[in-house]
C-alpha cells in the first residue's frame, strides 16, 4: 500500500514535468526582459493560451539553448545580439536578413520589432542639448568643451568610444567612471555627455535626451519575439499584435515603473497591455506571489525529490557493493568525494554543454551532488555493525543475501537515513542554484534578485528555501521515529 | 560411534604469529568437550575452524567424517549451532524473530516454527510472553538462555560456544552453567567450548583440553588433569588459577580484618 503511494507520487511528479502541451516563455536576465516576456505570457494568455513562465533563464545563450533545444517556445530577443552574440556576425546585417538567416538555417522565427531599438546611444541634458541645439551625434564634433564620461565598458569595447570617434571624427577626451555614477554626475553638471542604452529607465527620471546616431555606427537591437517555427501558427499571430507598439519612450517609462517605482513586471506589463486595448478577456490576474511561491516549492521539491530517489537508487547499492568488496571502496568513495569538491555552479555549467538546460542536467547535478552522502553513510553504516553480530550471522549459515537482507541492512538502517537526510538539505541548497539553468523552483527569484541586485527578490526565494530545508529535516526524524526501533536509534551516536 | 569433530595436524599461523602448530584431536561424541588455556594459546582459533569462520594453513578438519567443503559451509554451518561471548542477539529482532530467523529462512511451516519456539523457550525456563520482547529488554542471563535457544532452533547435534558465558556475573554464571547441564541431560550434544575460566571447564567439561602456544599440552577428564598434569606447564596452569582464586578469597578476608584493626 505504502508502496502504491509512493509509486503514484512519483508517477504524477514525472507526469506533471511532461505536462500538457503548453506555451513555455523564458525571459533575459534583466528588468527590460522580464517586462517584455509577461506582456508576451499575458497577451497569450488572454487568448486561451496555458502559458508555462520560464522566467530566470539567465543570459543570451543559455535563452538562445533553451529555445533550439524546445526547453522555451518564445522569448523576447534583440536583433544585434542575434547577429553578434549568437551567430558571431561581425558585419552589419538587417533585420530581415536576419529573419531570413534564422528561419532558414535554425528553424527559428524572429517576429516582427515590437517597435524599439535598446542600443548604445549617448545621451545628455535636454536642457543643455536645446541649449546648444545639438540633436545627433554629428552635432557634438563642434562642441569640443563638451565633457564626455564614459562607461569603462564603453570605452574599452573595440566598437565602443575609439571607433565612434573615428567615425563621427569627434574630438574630446572622455573620462571613464562606473556606469551607475554616470547619471548622477550628469545630473549634478560634473558631465554633459555619457554613453547609456536607449531604453534606460533613467533617461526619463533624470530628463535626458538621446543623441541620434546620425552616421548609423551603433548596430540596431530591435527588440522581437524568437519563437520556435515548429509552434501553433496563431501563437505567431498573437504575439504579432505586439508589433510596432512600444516606442523608446514607452520603454522607458515602463523600464521606470519598475526600476523606480517598484512595481511588478506582471502589473507594468498588464497595464501597458489593458492601455493599448489587447487585452478581450480583462480577466488576469498577474500569478500572485502567494500561488507563484506555491508553484515553485512544488518544482522545488520535485526537483529535489526526483533527484533524491535516483541518487537512492544508485548510492544506496553501490554503498552495499564496495561493503562487499572493500578494494573498490576507496576509488569509488574518492571518485564521489571529487564530485562534490566541483563547485556547485561550475557543475551545473558543465550540464550545458552535456545536457541542455532545464530540468534534467539539473537533477542529473543534483544526484551527482547527492550520491556522495548516501554512499559514504551506507558504506560507513555497514561497517560499523557490531563485529561479533556479523560474526555470528555468518557462523548461523546465513548466505550473503540473508545476511544483507536480515540482519545488515536492518541494522544499517539508521546511519543510512542520516545520510540520505544529509542529501536531501544539500539537495534543497543546491536545487536553489537550478535556477540559473531554467530548472525553476525557488532558486528562481534569487536569480532573479541577483540579477536585479534587488535583496527583496531574493528574499523570496531564500527564506521558503530555508524552511523547506527545515521542514525536510524534521520530516525525516519523524521517518526515524517511525522506520527505527527506538532502542536502535539511541545506539547511533547523531 | 566415531567421533563428530576431528582435527588433523592443522596449522594456523596469522603473519609472524603462529596460533596452531600441529593439532591433533578427536572430540568425543555427546560429550562437552572444554578447549582453555592462556591467551593467545590457541583455542579460539580452534572451534572456529569447526564451522569454517578459519581456515587451517595445513592440515584439515573433519566434521561427522567428512573434511569439510570450503566451497559448502552454508550446509555445514547450519547443522552446528553457535554461541558466543556477549551473545550477539540481533537487537533489531525481537526475542522470538532471533530465535526462529534461521528456520523461517529455512522455511519451516508456521506451525512448526511456533511450537519449536516454544518448546524452547520453556526448556530454557524463560516465560513465553518473553517472545515479544527486545533483546534489549532481558537482563545478561536471559539474553543468554535467548541465545541458547537461537542456537539449538534447528537441533544442530554440534554445538560451539566460545566463551558464552564470560561476561556474566558469577550468580547468573552459575545459574545458567546448572541450566546448561540440564540440557546436555536431556538431550546430549557434541559440545565445544572454550573458556578461559577454570572453574567453568572444571564445572562443565566431560573432557578438558589445555592448549598452549598452539599445541596440546593435555587432554583428560577434569580428575586425570589435576590428578596427573601432563606437563610442568599444566600443572602452573591449574594451580595458578585455583591459587588466584584462594588469593582473591583470602585478600577479602584480610581486607576485613585490617578493617576491624583500625
Amino acid at each position: 500500500m505504502k508502496r502504491a503511494k509512493l509509486t503514484f507520487f512519483l508517477v504524477m511528479l514525472f507526469t506533471e514535468s511532461i505536462g500538457a502541451q503548453t506555451i513555455k516563455v523564458g525571459a533575459k536576465h534583466f528588468n527590460e526582459g522580464y517586462i517584455l516576456s509577461e506582456m508576451m505570457a499575458q497577451l497569450l494568455e488572454d487568448r486561451g493560451f496555458q502559458v508555462e513562465r520560464k522566467f530566470g533563464l539567465g543570459g543570451t545563450l543559455i535563452c538562445y539553448e533553451a529555445l533550439v533545444n524546445g526547453e522555451i517556445d518564445a522569448y523576447p530577443e534583440y536583433s544585434g545580439t542575434i547577429a553578434q552574440a549568437v551567430l558571431k556576425r561581425t558585419d552589419q546585417i538587417s533585420f530581415e536578413e536576419l529573419q531570413n538567416l534564422l528561419a532558414r538555417e535554425h528553424q527559428l522565427e524572429l517576429l516582427e520589432s515590437f517597435g524599439f531599438n535598446n542600443t548604445y546611444a549617448l545621451t545628455m541634458r535636454a536642457e543643455l542639448a536645446e541649449q546648444f541645439n545639438l540633436t545627433t551625434i554629428s552635432d557634438l564634433g563642434q562642441r569640443r568643451d563638451l565633457r564626455i564620461g564614459l562607461s569603462y565598458e564603453f570605452l574599452e569595447r573595440t566598437d565602443g568610444w575609439n571607433a565612434l570617434a573615428k567615425a563621427y571624427s569627434l574630438p574630446q577626451r572622455p573620462v571613464g567612471m562606473e556606469h551607475g555614477l554616470a547619471y548622477q554626475a550628469l545630473e549634478q553638471n560634473k558631465i554633459d555627455v555619457t554613453d547609456a542604452y536607449s531604453t534606460d529607465a533613467e533617461i526619463l527620471r533624470y530628463d535626458l535626451v538621446l543623441l541620434e546616431d546620425d552616421r548609423r555606427f551603433f548596430p540596431e537591437y530591435l527588440a522581437a519575439p524568437l519563437v520556435r517555427n515548429d509552434l501553433d501558427p496563431r501563437v505567431r499571430t498573437v504575439l504579432g499584435e505586439l508589433t510596432a507598439r512600444i516606442t523608446e519612450p514607452e520603454i522607458q517609462r515602463l523600464n521606470a515603473e519598475v526600476a523606480i517605482h517598484k512595481k511588478s513586471f506582471a502589473q507594468v506589463a498588464h497595464s501597458f497591455l489593458k492601455g493599448e486595448s489587447l487585452l478581450q478577456r480583462n480577466s488576469f490576474v498577474a500569478e500572485t506571489k502567494w500561488s507563484a511561491l506555491g508553484h515553485r516549492t512544488l518544482t522545488h521539491i520535485k526537483l529535489t525529490a526526483i533527484a533524491l530517489v535516483i541518487a537512492m537508487g544508485l548510492a544506496i547499492p553501490f554503498g552495499i557493493l564496495i561493503y562487499r568488496r572493500p578494494v573498490i571502496a576507496r576509488p569509488v568513495l574518492y571518485m564521489s568525494g571529487l564530485l562534490q569538491t566541483v563547485p556547485s555552479i561550475a557543475l551545473l555549467a558543465f550540464m550545458i554543454p552535456l545536457f541542455g538546460i532545464g530540468i534534467k542536467p539539473a537533477i542529473i547535478a543534483l544526484v551527482l551532488y547527492a550520491l556522495l552522502p548516501i554512499l559514504r553513510n551506507t558504506y560507513a553504516a555497514l561497517n560499523t555493525i557490531d563485529p561479533n553480530l556479523k560474526k555470528v550471522s555468518v557462523a548461523m549459515g546465513l548466505t550473503v543475501w540473508q545476511r544483507l537482507r536480515h540482519i545488515e541492512i536492518p541494522l544499517a538502517i539508521p546511519n543510512m537515513m542520516a545520510g540520505i537526510r544529509t542529501a536531501a538539505v544539500i539537495s534543497i541548497g543546491t536545487a536553489t542554484l537550478a535556477a540559473f539553468i531554467g530548472a525553476g523552483g525557488l532558486g528562481e527569484p534569487i536569480v532573479t534578485g541577483l540579477a536585479l541586485n534587488d535583496p527583496y527578490i531574493i528574499m523570496e526565494g531564500a527564506i521558503p528555501a530555508a524552511l523547506l530545508a527545515i521542514f525536510v529535516e524534521l520530516g525525516f526524524e519523524g521517518l526515524e521515529r517511525l522506520l527505527v526501533p527506538r532502542h536502535l536509534l539511541q545506539q547511533t551516536a547523531r | 560411534m566415531d567421533h563428530p569433530i576431528v582435527f588433523e595436524n592443522v596449522h594456523k599461523s596469522y603473519g609472524q604469529k603462529i596460533a596452531l602448530r600441529g593439532v591433533s584431536l578427536s572430540i568425543q561424541s555427546d560429550a562437552i568437550t572444554v578447549l582453555i588455556g592462556p591467551s593467545g594459546g590457541g583455542k579460539s582459533t580452534l572451534i572456529q575452524m569447526v564451522n569454517g569462520l578459519i581456515r587451517p594453513d595445513r592440515g584439515r578438519v573433519l566434521i561427522f567424517s567428512q573434511p569439510v567443503n570450503y566451497d559448502k559451509l552454508i550446509e555445514t554451518r547450519k547443522r552446528i549451532g553457535y554461541a558466543v561471548q556477549g551473545v550477539a542477539l540481533f537487537p533489531h529482532l525481537t526475542v522470538e524473530e532471533n530465535i526462529s530467523l534461521l528456520a523461517r529462512l529455512e522455511k519451516w511451516p508456521s506451525q512448526k516454527i511456533h511450537e519449536r519456539v516454544h518448546e524452547l523457550i520453556t526448556l530454557v525456563n524463560l516465560p513465553a510472553a518473553y517472545l515479544s520482547k527486545y533483546p534489549h529488554e532481558l537482563s545478561g542471563g536471559e539474553q543468554q538462555r535467548v541465545g541458547l535457544c537461537r542456537a539449538m532452533m534447528l537441533d544442530p547435534k554440534i554445538f560451539l560456544l566460545d566463551e558464552p558465558f564470560g561476561a556474566l556475573d558469577p550468580i547468573t554464571r552459575n545459574e545458567i552453567h546448572l541450566e546448561f547441564l540440564r540440557l546436555q541431560k536431556l538431550a546430549a550434544r557434541t559440545v565445544v567450548l572454550v573458556t578461559h575460566d577454570l572453574r567453568e571447564a572444571f564445572r562443565l567439561a566431560d573432557y578438558i583440553v589445555i592448549l598452549n602456544q598452539g599445541v596440546i599440552e593435555q587432554i583428560g577428564t577434569c580428575k586425570e588433569i589435576i590428578e596427573r598434569p601432563a606437563s610442568e606447564f599444566v600443572e602452573q596452569f591449574v594451580h595458578s588459577n585455583l591459587e588466584e582464586e584462594a588469593v582473591q578469597k583470602g585478600g577479602r578476608k584480610l581486607s576485613f580484618r585490617a578493617q576491624r584493626e583500625i
